[in-house]
C-alpha cells in the first residue's frame, strides 16, 4: 500500500473509533446535564450556566459538521476522496437513518413522559437531540469498524 | 402476466409517489401551522385540549404507519412486493430519511429559539419536531420516486 493509502487507512480507523466514543461521551455528560438540571432546576442562573450552554452547543455543532463530513476537512482532496469513499457514504448515510429512528423513539418517550411530570420544552429537545446524534455517531463507528474488519 | 404485474407495479409506484408528497405536505403544514399562528397572535402554544390534541396524533400516526404498510404492498403477491421495493426504492427511502433527520434538527433548533419568545410546552416542541421530521422525509420520498418514474 502506498504513503497516502497507509494514512488514509489510519484515518479512518481512527474516525471509527473517535465516532464510537464522542458518541458515548456525548450521550453520558448530557445525560448526566439533564438529570442534574433537573434535580436543581437550573435555568441559566449563573454565568457557568451560560459557558456550560455554549460549550455543549459547540460540541454539538462539531458533532454535526462530523456526520455531515466525516472529517478530512484540511487534507488534500484525493486523501479527503479515498477518505469519504462510497462505503463510508453508505455508512453515513445508513448511521442517520438510525439516529433519525432514536429521535423518533426519543420524542416518543418525551411525549410520554409529559403525562407523568412537568418537562420543559428545551429539556424534551435536549433529550431528543441527544439520543439521535448519539445513536448516529454509536451507529457510524460500528458500521465503519465493521467495514475495516471484513 | 409479466405486462400485468409491471402496468400494476408502475400504477402502485406512482400513486405511492403522490400519497407521500400529500402526506408530507399534510404532516409538514401541522407543524408550520403552529409557529405561524403563535408568532401571529402571541398566543399559548396548544390551544385544544390535551386530549383531542393526543386523538388527532393517534389518527396521523396510524395513517402514516397504514401509508408504510400498504405503499410497501402488504397486501400484495411476494412478486409485486419485491418488484415495488427494489433497490432503487430503498436507496430512495434512505435517502428520505437522512433529510427527515436533518429536518428535525432543523426543527429542534427552531422550537429553542421560539421557546424564547413564546411559551412553547415539551409536547409542541416534540409535535414540531416529528411533524418536520415526517412530513420532509414523505415529501423527499415522493419527489425522488416521482424524479426515477420521469427518469
Amino acid at each position: 500500500m502506498d504513503a497516502v493509502g497507509d494514512q488514509v487507512d489510519r484515518m479512518t480507523r481512527r474516525r471509527a473509533r473517535i465516532a464510537t466514543a464522542m458518541g458515548i461521551l456525548f450521550i453520558s455528560t448530557q445525560g448526566f446535564r439533564i438529570a442534574n438540571d433537573q434535580m436543581t432546576e437550573t435555568i441559566m442562573r449563573r454565568p457557568v450556566d451560560y459557558v456550560q450552554f455554549f460549550a455543549s452547543t459547540f460540541w454539538l455543532l462539531m458533532l454535526l459538521v462530523f456526520i455531515l463530513f466525516g472529517g478530512g476537512l484540511w487534507r488534500s482532496k484525493s486523501v479527503r476522496s479515498m477518505f469519504n469513499d462510497e462505503g463510508t457514504e453508505e455508512n453515513r448515510r445508513r448511521s442517520m437513518v438510525a439516529g433519525f429512528w432514536a429521535m423518533m423513539a426519543g420524542s416518543a418517550l418525551c411525549y410520554a413522559i409529559t403525562f407523568y411530570e412537568p418537562v420543559q420544552a428545551r429539556e424534551a429537545i435536549h433529550v431528543i437531540i441527544t439520543i439521535g446524534v448519539g445513536a448516529t455517531l454509536l451507529r457510524f463507528g460500528a458500521l465503519e469498524r465493521r467495514a475495516l474488519r471484513a | 402476466m409479466k405486462g400485468t404485474t409491471t402496468s400494476v407495479v408502475d400504477r402502485l409506484v406512482s400513486q405511492r409517489a403522490w400519497i407521500s408528497i400529500v402526506l408530507g405536505l399534510f404532516v409538514g403544514a401541522k407543524s408550520s401551522n403552529a409557529f405561524i399562528f403563535d408568532f401571529a397572535t402571541g398566543g399559548p402554544w396548544v390551544r385544544v385540549s390535551d386530549d383531542l390534541s393526543l386523538i388527532a396524533w393517534i389518527v396521523w400516526f396510524a395513517i402514516v404507519l397504514l401509508f408504510a404498510l400498504f405503499g410497501s404492498g402488504l397486501l400484495r403477491s411476494a412478486a409485486v412486493r419485491q418488484r415495488l421495493n427494489d433497490e432503487s426504492t430503498m436507496a430512495h427511502w434512505q435517502e428520505a430519511i437522512r433529510t427527515g433527520f436533518w429536518a428535525m434538527m432543523a426543527g429542534g433548533v427552531l422550537c429553542v429559539i421560539a421557546s424564547y419568545e413564546t411559551a412553547l410546552t415539551a409536547r409542541g416542541a416534540v409535535q414540531v419536531m416529528v411533524s418536520l421530521g415526517v412530513g420532509i422525509t414523505l415529501l423527499r420520498f415522493g419527489q425522488l420516486e416521482r424524479l426515477a418514474l420521469k427518469g
